[in-house]
């Protein structure tokens, strides 16, 4: 299967190159080798699905020789996460990446017009080289032992269980869908650079964008909630490398596609555009880069791992980033401007500044993420640490020392940690929540103030409302109120616009619709990182109430399922509501991973979230264990374990095996006592063969060697007589509240329908302009009318 | 040949450029004070995180098991490759896949009073399969 796997990619990167250079003859006048460039796209795509099927059968069908299935496969697998195992890994995700990419190749095939030629000579251009990648990590390379050979396991090694859940089904392919599309209206900024239509090309970008930018935000979204529900990391966002890599092609999707709207309007920001789209797909590239090539391995949770493909990545990464400056720096002065609006209230310029308030937060977030890699530049890292130091005075209480810490270190990296993003990114989006306030209420070259003040009073009515309700319910730092409050504002008036807007046609509030949700998502996230109480560790001892941040907790019972997953069965009490909650330890002896599931209570304006951390069996006390050496107390009494005593010789019939004790009662002298297992032959009864020698105690009590274990050095002594009570069982779990997380999963979900609403607008419009109509957007959806008519 | 004069563009300080301008000046100073917060020095020497005093990454490999010390902080002994070892104290619960570990990132500070090393944030690597030996049964 090696080698029939490792045909159809190389065929799929032949028929890549075929489509690729096929396609970029055609310019020159090449006519026939438009028929090449088609039939070469379309046999990547014959190609590619071939590898995803015979990945899926070799998953299906189990084939552990193939050292891919080995690692993420078992055989008791239910099935359908068998199919999902093939993006599990890293080889994987390449190929689902691909397969979109080839997919959406469909779609540009006859259906871009003149732009066909142009465009997939980029965009197949780039599906070949992450066919390259592929074969790289080839998927269906051979399990090997340990002397190089062929060697087929009975059993795979299993899906890793925090990947064996239903976020791993869905999150990974919408992710890469996202991947894919961004490529698309890259192809179409080169290709409007290399045809020199420079207005053309934003048209068809357009949906591409809305689309790609749907689904990394669907993703972001499913990735955060997934860290969140299922995986117990606390939190939904930790600024981690991974998800900052994914966050900033996001915020640049973004910006292009307000910019791409302006274009549309008015013909302005043409070279802003191809600029934008540029850096769009860099950063995609770059993040992949930064994920994948090992890079960062000491600087984020998540585990990665040079993967041979370090130089390819770099190699893309300025081949991609170089030849697309250098073509935009070609045609620079060719591309001829439009000046923007000169008014500042106008939707012109404060589309601009929200433009220039997305990349200067992208900035901010990619340099920070980047530190590591900066760092790690021979010698850089050494001079900035030498620089910052001069000027450290860090916040933890440690601080600067002129005699030792100016001095680098001698790993010349260095890393940010959260907090860097959670000081530096809400500020800064404050901003960009002030221009959604008005923005959206503005023509797009002017504005009448009498107006706008008029339609702003309500909406900055609900705000005032808002942050005064902030306030009773108890944020009280600046920033917080600022977002609650101003938050309100600009869904007031974005509201207010959905409401203009709606009757000339439903789908025009896509955009409106977006700004609500990230609105929401917003005062979710500022209220959810900054008044989420501390995780407090707290013991529940079965049977009892233990109390924490107005929540009765309850432990009823540890249960074991048949396949290791173990329960806490928990209630929770707040007032006269009780509701049970279920956290799970899960520990996989095969992967050698714990796995913890939250359990979460989510209400509207808060969730509590409590993770489990540790099961502790019922403790008999009167029992202690100890190693030599230790010291533990039974009761009234110490115990000292000195070391086993074994006889010198053995007497006929019988061995002892005595544990050399120091016994102190009440504090009293100790007194050295061994109390002995005996072990009798020749005894008919087996219950007889071995047989316990107890010594007394002081006090009237004994003491009995209950079990030893000469390998570890250790003894179990139990104390007759004491009774002391068992321990109960106990369930130790940290617990948190953490305010308006709903808020945030109702926002993005919005946003994305906003999006949606968007994308299908704006495709159809680039349809039927494309065809010289004038646009009419339906206005009834599934027969139903909605908004006024005309 | 006719010459058309251009009227000389004088520089006009338009106030949505003031306002771009502030916003990157805003973003520089946030980031300059973010910086100073958030900046963490990785080492792999345990002296070296002891000499600094300051915040660090410090990664080395499990020296002992973790347990609860009597204030319920998760506590343990990191190693370096020199095999010298620290004490660690870490104010959260124990990490999913402590045990497994095969390198662990402290991020924190040493604190010379106590002798401690007082985290506030750790990573746990956990044996990749791509680091793996195939196994022979």
């Amino acid at each position: 299967m090696y080698l029939v796997g490792t045909l159809l990619i190389v065929a799929a990167i032949a028929s890549g190159l075929l489509a690729t250079v096929s396609y970029s003859l055609v310019p020159r006048g090449n006519l026939a080798a438009l028929t090449y460039g088609r039939f070469g796209t379309r046999a990547t795509f014959v190609f590619v699905m071939l590898v995803v099927v015979l990945l899926n059968y070799l998953f299906i069908a189990q084939r552990y020789d193939i050292d891919y299935v080995y690692n993420y496969s078992s055989k008791d697998l239910e099935p359908y996460f068998r199919v999902a195992a093939v993006w599990a890994g890293q080889p994987g995700s390449f190929v689902i990446w691909v397969l979109w990419g080839v997919l959406a190749a469909q779609f540009l095939v006859r259906r871009t017009r003149n732009n066909e030629p142009y465009v997939l000579t980029v965009f197949m251009f780039i599906q070949t080289a992450l066919l390259i990648c592929m074969l790289v990590r080839n998927p269906f390379v051979p399990h090997l032992d340990t002397n190089g050979l062929p060697f087929t396991p009975d059993d795979g090694k299993g899906l890793n269980p925090t990947l064996h859940n239903i976020w791993m089904l869905i999150h990974p392919p919408i992710l890469f869908t996202g991947f894919a599309l961004m490529g698309v209206p890259f192809s179409f900024a080169m290709a409007g650079l290399w045809r020199r239509d420079y207005d053309g090309w934003a048209k068809h970008a357009l949906p591409w964008t809305l689309g790609a930018w749907a689904f990394l935000g669907l993703a972001l979204l499913l990735g955060g909630y997934w860290a969140y529900e299922t995986l117990g990391w606390g939190g939904y966002w930790g600024w981690d490398p991974v998800e900052n890599s994914a966050l900033v092609p996001w915020l640049i999707a973004t910006a292009l596609l307000h910019s791409l709207v302006v274009q549309k309007s008015g013909g302005g920001l043409r070279r802003t555009n191809f600029a934008i789209a540029i850096a769009t797909y860099v950063m995609i590239f770059y993040s992949t880069f930064l994920t994948r090539s090992g890079v960062l391995s000491n600087f984020s949770v998540h585990s990665f791992v040079e993967e041979g493909l370090k130089g390819l990545m770099i190699g893309y990464l300025a081949f991609i980033t170089i030849g697309s400056v250098g073509v935009l720096a070609w045609r620079w002065r060719d591309i001829p401007s439009r000046q923007l609006s000169e008014k500042l209230l106008s939707r012109d310029s404060f589309i601009v500044l929200a433009l220039i308030g997305l990349i200067v937060i992208s900035t901010v977030i990619s340099l920070g993420t980047s530190m590591p890699v900066i760092s790690g530049i021979p010698g850089v890292g050494t001079a900035l640490q030498g620089f910052l130091g001069q000027f450290f005075k860090l916040d933890d209480g440690t601080t600067y020392n002129a005699n030792t810490s100016a001095t680098p270190f001698a790993d010349g990296r260095f890393g940010l940690i959260g907090s860097f993003y959670s000081t530096t990114v809400p500020p800064l989006a404050l901003i960009l929540v002030l221009l959604m306030i008005i923005g959206p209420l503005m023509g797009w070259r002017d504005t009448n103030i009498r107006n706008l003040l008029r339609a702003l009073r309500w909406p900055a009515l609900a705000a005032v409302i808002a942050a005064c309700a902030g306030l009773v319910v108890g944020a009280r730092d600046i920033l917080p109120i600022a977002y609650i409050g101003l938050c309100t504002f600009a869904v007031g008036t974005n509201l207010l616009m959905i409401i203009r807007t709606v009757r000339g046609g439903f789908l025009r509030i896509g955009g409106y619709m977006a700004h609500v949700g990230l609105m929401l998502f917003m005062v979710g996230a500022v209220s959810s990182t900054l008044y989420a109480t501390p995780e407090e560790r707290i013991l529940v001892p079965e049977g009892q109430q233990v109390s924490m941040y107005g929540y009765s907790f309850g432990f009823q019972g540890w249960q074991m399922a048949p396949d290791g997953r173990g329960t806490l069965e928990m209630t929770v009490t707040r007032g006269n509501e009780t509701w049970k909650a279920s956290p799970q330890l899960y520990f996989n002896p095969k992967m050698g991973a714990t796995m913890a599931t939250p359990a979460i209570k989510s209400e509207l304006f808060r969730d509590l979230y409590v993770s489990p951390a540790e099961y502790q069996p019922p403790l008999d006390q009167n029992v202690t264990d100890l190693t030599v050496g230790a010291t533990k107390a039974v009761g009234p009494y110490t115990f000292t374990f000195l070391g086993f005593q074994v006889p010198d010789s053995h007497s006929a019939g019988s061995a002892d095996v005595g544990a050399r004790l120091l016994v102190s009662y009440n504090g009293s002298p100790t007194v050295e006592l061994t109390p002995k297992i005996t072990l009798l032959a020749d005894v008919k009864n087996p219950e007889e063969a071995v047989k316990d020698n107890p010594v007394s105690l002081e006090g009237g009590n004994s003491a009995s060697l209950a079990a030893f274990d000469p390998v570890q050095r250790r003894v179990i002594i139990r104390v007759n007589g004491l009774n002391l009570p068992v321990d109960p069982a106990k369930a130790v779990v940290t617990v948190s509240v953490k305010p308006g997380v709903l808020l945030v999963w109702l926002g993005v979900v919005i946003g994305v329908i906003g999006g949606i609403l968007a994308i299908v607008r704006r495709s159809l419009e680039g349809r039927l302009q494309s065809n010289g109509h004038r646009v009419p957007l339906p206005r009834s959806i599934f027969g139903l009318k909605i908004g006024g008519g005309r | 040949m006719a010459t058309i004069s251009i009227p000389q563009r004088r520089l006009v300080i338009k106030p949505i450029y003031l306002l771009g301008i502030a916003m990157i000046v805003l973003a520089v100073v946030l980031g300059y004070n973010g910086l100073q917060q958030s900046f963490r020095p990785y080492t792999t020497k345990i002296d070296e995180a002891i000499v600094s005093g300051r915040s660090v990454q410090l990664q080395g490999y499990l020296g002992s098991k973790g347990t609860y010390n009597e204030q319920g902080k998760f506590t343990f002994d990191l190693q370096d490759n020199t095999g010298k070892t620290v004490k660690v104290v870490y104010s959260q619960p124990k990490p999913s896949n402590f045990e497994q570990a095969i390198s662990i990132v402290a991020i924190g500070h040493y604190d010379a009073a106590q002798q401690i090393f007082i985290a506030d944030e750790m990573l746990v690597k956990c044996p990749s399969k791509y680091q793996e030996q195939a196994n022979t049964k």
